[in-house]
């Protein structure tokens, strides 16, 4: 339990004085998302040690916790009393820090059923690169007073400046989760999981992955007990229970079918949930590999094809493509992150000049 | 009523006569407002303390006409104020005297309803009931109900992150909206998010969320929408004491269920809005609290006992379970109805907007009992309870002189109240003209001038609602450094006097 905020004001104030470069780094396990310009002097803004849970209020589903908290001991405290971080983030490692968690941006299976990392997030306390520490938001449900800067920090990646703490929307776990497998063709996975969203069945994942179906609900044990009943009666015979871990293996790629990235390029591909008639033909060529996950609407994946054209097909259709983990093939050759219209460029590059007029924070990011 | 917009300086550089013959080059003449008489309903919005007439209302179709609009504004200096159906509670949409109103009513058309991505693509102006009217054929509905959902447009719900009754369970306008076309000040057209759930890059989709017309025109919007749920109850529940219905509201949520909607009335509220729709509310008691939970058959069973025995355990002394669809909606209508209702209480009544953490309900009922004593104003009070969004209506009479000016003065203190008790000064209403003096109370000076920095980088020129949302610093030192800022005691900083 201590406080930072005071030596991190220092080392910004140093770093503006003397017109030097800091990298922001919390518990390193997702540093492969940034490519880092090895031509630029940088010096490393830790938040190790700013931990602790400031506040917790389980009965106001609020909890307010330094950025340096492990992410671990945050869920940790969180289902001590029940509840839970309903984006269901990713650790890809036990160091993960919750302000890795929010500077990120990156939530799990659980994302299209009940939300995303900044749907949660209610308020954060910002050091800017004027060394200035401004609070927005709050620990309250609703705030429009002012812009809404709390948000605007989540998948900022530190460009705009150090997350000191965040205060975060929690929910009550489920009185109970089961998960299944179903054998079946990817066109039906698309099929079931608008048919069953449609009939409000109590989904909290859904995945794709080696001819089989993957779902979890959450709900009261009386309702999961019903919806099983009627699953079981359809797909008798296909059915197969499986163990809740399977989630927590695709959240933090843990899954034998994340082994390939380490030679091999994993792409993450956002698109629209429900995109059944080019789902074969434009992004799952038979020679590559994917995990469908989030319902649809996300899909990891391994190609020959090149990310150019991949970006094409995924923007027909309003969708995105990124390169997640890199083997040094694509970051030479192009853009880590699916490039941005120009306007749009132009405008987050104003907006971070806004926060850090000297680029403390990301004078060192390539691209 | 003496202004309280803060002055920029903006100066036009061009005379009335002049800009409305440009837009004549390529806006028909009925799109162009000049007169004095038909410029009047543009002078204010639900703000009606507040009232000014512009230079010009324009009153576009097409994004083009929008894009050559601001071109011009730009290139004169013009200041534009965007407005969608003019419900703004804060003075949002108030017209500024230097510059023109930018209508989007002519934006009205539900462009796409998508049924399996859940997703509806509608233009700004369309109003927000009209979207659940519209999907309602396939089952589906957008969750956010301000009360104002009759008349108000989804673009100025994405320009204040309007909430309703519902956003306790579905979220606000930002939890349920996908993506935005919006026209920024220098006449370039914005994509911002897409069907795909996410996009990469900072999330601008949330900071035009709320942005009060200060950072650009939303002309269309994608916006979220849900399953109408199999099925849907609702129960009141009455109490002899505010304060137990509050603490009743945090023991719902502590013990884990999420209701749709979890609303507070007291007293005075039940009384005009029984007068009002006839709900059937008791009004012999001191509080209710309607409790609606939505599901799945199962659930909604088990849930709505589950929230029956703690409301009970609570303090309720009587509880009501709503027995069909018809009585569900009358519950609701006396909730949605109760501005009207307590409109006829009064010859004028003053709508705030504070946000508290639920559990300091009690005390908040209590600073705001106390003001009214001392202000001798009566207020009624209706909350968002299970939010912590209070709305205090206070009434007064503005033809007795100097009772507006009371009932501000007391207004602000209540507002000054919820932030020294860890909430904020506006949950749903924004900032408008109206909370600019509280803005200094809720925010420090580094912390305002970073939101001022924030609309450099969209509107160079602060031509967008200039002086509204956002106070200038030296307006908060003129104000004097005598409030309390999270908690802290007074400091003066006053080095940009
Ligand atoms: C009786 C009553 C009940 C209400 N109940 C609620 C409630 O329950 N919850 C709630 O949240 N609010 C409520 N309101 C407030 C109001 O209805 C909301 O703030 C609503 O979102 C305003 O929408 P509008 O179309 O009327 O916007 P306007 O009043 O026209 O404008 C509001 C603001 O948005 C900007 N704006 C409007 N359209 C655009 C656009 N296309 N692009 C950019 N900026 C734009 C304007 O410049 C202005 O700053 C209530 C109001 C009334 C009168």
């Amino acid at each position: 339990m201590t406080d930072l905020n005071k030596q991190f004001i220092e080392q910004i104030t140093q770093a503006k004085e003397q017109n030097t470069s800091l990298h922001i780094c919390g518990g390193n396990s997702k540093s492969f998302l940034v490519d880092i310009d090895k031509a630029q002097e940088v010096d490393e803004l830790s938040t190790e040690g700013h931990s602790g849970i400031i506040n917790y209020l389980p009965s106001e589903l609020t909890i307010t916790v330094r950025s340096g908290t492990p992410l671990i001991e945050v869920q940790q405290a969180l289902a001590d009393k029940g509840q839970m971080l309903p984006f269901e983030p990713p650790m890809y490692d036990e160091k993960s820090t919750i302000g890795g968690v929010i500077a990120s941006g990156l939530s799990g299976a659980r994302r299209p059923f009940s939300g995303s990392v900044r749907d949660f997030v209610l308020g954060t306390e910002v050091i800017n690169g004027k060394a200035e520490l401004l609070r927005f938001g709050g620990e309250v449900m609703k705030n429009v007073a002012g812009y809404d800067v709390s948000r605007l920090m989540v998948g900022a990646q530190g460009r705009l400046g150090l997350i000191s703490s965040v205060s975060l929307k929690v929910l009550p776990v489920s009185e109970k989760e089961q998960s299944i497998a179903i054998e079946m063709a990817s066109e039906q996975f698309f099929d079931t999981v608008q048919q069953w969203m449609q009939q409000s069945y109590p989904l909290s994942a859904a995945v794709y992955y080696g001819e089989k179906a993957y779902f979890r609900f959450s709900a009261s044990e009386s309702f999961i007990e019903q919806i099983i009943k009627n699953i079981s009666s359809k797909f008798s015979g296909l059915l197969s229970p499986v163990d809740n871990q399977f989630w927590s293996q695709i959240n933090n790629q843990t899954h034998d079918f994340f082994k390939d990235a380490s030679n091999r390029n994993l792409l993450k591909v956002l698109l629209p949930m429900y995109l059944k008639e080019v789902f074969s033909k434009e992004f799952a060529p038979k020679e590559a590999m994917q995990i469908i996950d989030w319902g649809g609407a996300c899909r990891w994946l391994y190609t020959v094809q090149s990310i150019e054209s991949i970006r094409q097909h995924a923007e027909i259709f309003e969708g995105t493509a990124q390169v997640f983990r890199d083997n040094g093939q694509y970051s030479s050759s192009c853009v880590r992150e699916h490039p941005r219209a120009n306007a749009i460029a132009q405008l987050e590059m104003r907006i971070q000049q806004q926060f850090d007029p000297q680029k403390i924070f990301n004078r060192h990011y390539a691209n | 009523m003496s202004l309280k917009v803060d002055s920029w300086g903006i100066e036009p550089q061009i005379k009335k006569s002049e800009l409305a013959k440009l837009f004549a080059e390529f806006l028909p003449g009925n799109a162009i407002v000049s007169e004095e008489e038909e410029l009047r309903p543009y002078e204010c919005d639900g703000l009606s303390a507040y009232r000014q007439l512009p230079m010009l209302v324009v009153i576009p179709d097409t994004i083009e006409q929008v894009q050559k609009i601001v071109k011009i504004c730009s290139k004169y200096r013009v200041p534009v104020v965007s407005r969608g159906a003019g419900t703004s509670l804060s003075g949002g949409s108030l017209p500024l005297t230097n510059g023109i109103v930018l209508s989007l009513a002519k934006f009205n058309q539900v462009l796409e309803i998508d049924t399996n991505n859940r997703c509806a693509k509608v233009q700004a102006g369309v109003r927000n009931l009209a979207i659940s009217q519209a999907a309602s054929e396939y089952g589906l509905y957008y969750a956010p109900d301000p009360s104002s959902q009759i008349a108000c447009s989804i673009g100025g719900n994405v320009a204040e992150n309007a909430g309703g009754v519902h956003c306790l369970k579905y979220g606000l306008t930002v939890h349920n909206i996908l993506a935005l076309t919006i026209v920024t000040m220098d006449g370039e057209i914005l994509e911002v998010g897409g069907k795909a759930l996410e996009t990469p890059g900072l999330d601008l989709l949330a900071i035009f969320t709320g942005s009060e017309g200060m950072l650009g025109i939303v002309i269309d919007v994608t916006v979220k929408l849900l399953v109408v749920p199999e099925k849907t109850k609702v129960l009141m529940a009455s109490f002899n004491d505010v304060a137990l219905a509050g603490e009743a509201v945090s023991q719902v949520i502590a013990q884990g269920i999420i209701p749709a909607g979890l609303e507070l009335m007291d007293k005075a509220a039940i009384k005009a809005a029984e007068d009002f729709v006839h709900a059937g509310y008791p009004l012999e008691v001191e509080a209710i609290l309607l409790c609606e939970v939505d599901g799945s058959s199962v659930d909604v069973e088990a849930q709505i006992n589950k929230a029956s025995d703690i409301l009970k355990q609570s303090g309720a002394v009587d509880i009501q379970l709503a027995k069909d669809e018809q009585q569900r909606q009358l519950f609701w209508a006396g909730r949605k109805g109760a501005f009207p209702a307590v409109g006829r209480l009064s010859p004028d009544y003053y709508c705030m907007d504070g946000t508290i953490p639920r559990y300091k309900l009690g005390d908040i009922l209590k600073r705001i009992q106390d003001l009214s004593d001392q202000y001798q104003l009566q207020v009624v009070n209706v909350f968002h309870a299970g939010d912590g969004n209070l709305h205090p209506l206070i009434l007064y009479d503005a033809n007795n002189e100097g009772e507006l000016a009371q009932t501000e003065e007391m207004g602000g203190k209540i507002l000054t109240a919820c932030v020294e008790l860890g909430g904020t000064i506006t949950g749903e209403h924004g900032v408008g003209v109206e909370k600019l003096d509280q803005m200094c109370v809720q925010y420090s000076d580094a912390e305002r001038d970073q939101f001022l920095a924030l609309k450099i980088a969209f509107d160079p020129n602060n031509l967008l609602n200039p002086g509204k949302g956002i106070p200038q610093l030296h307006r908060c030192a003129e104000l004097g450094a005598l409030h309390v800022h999270h908690g802290q005691l007074p400091h003066p900083e006053l080095e940009r006097f």
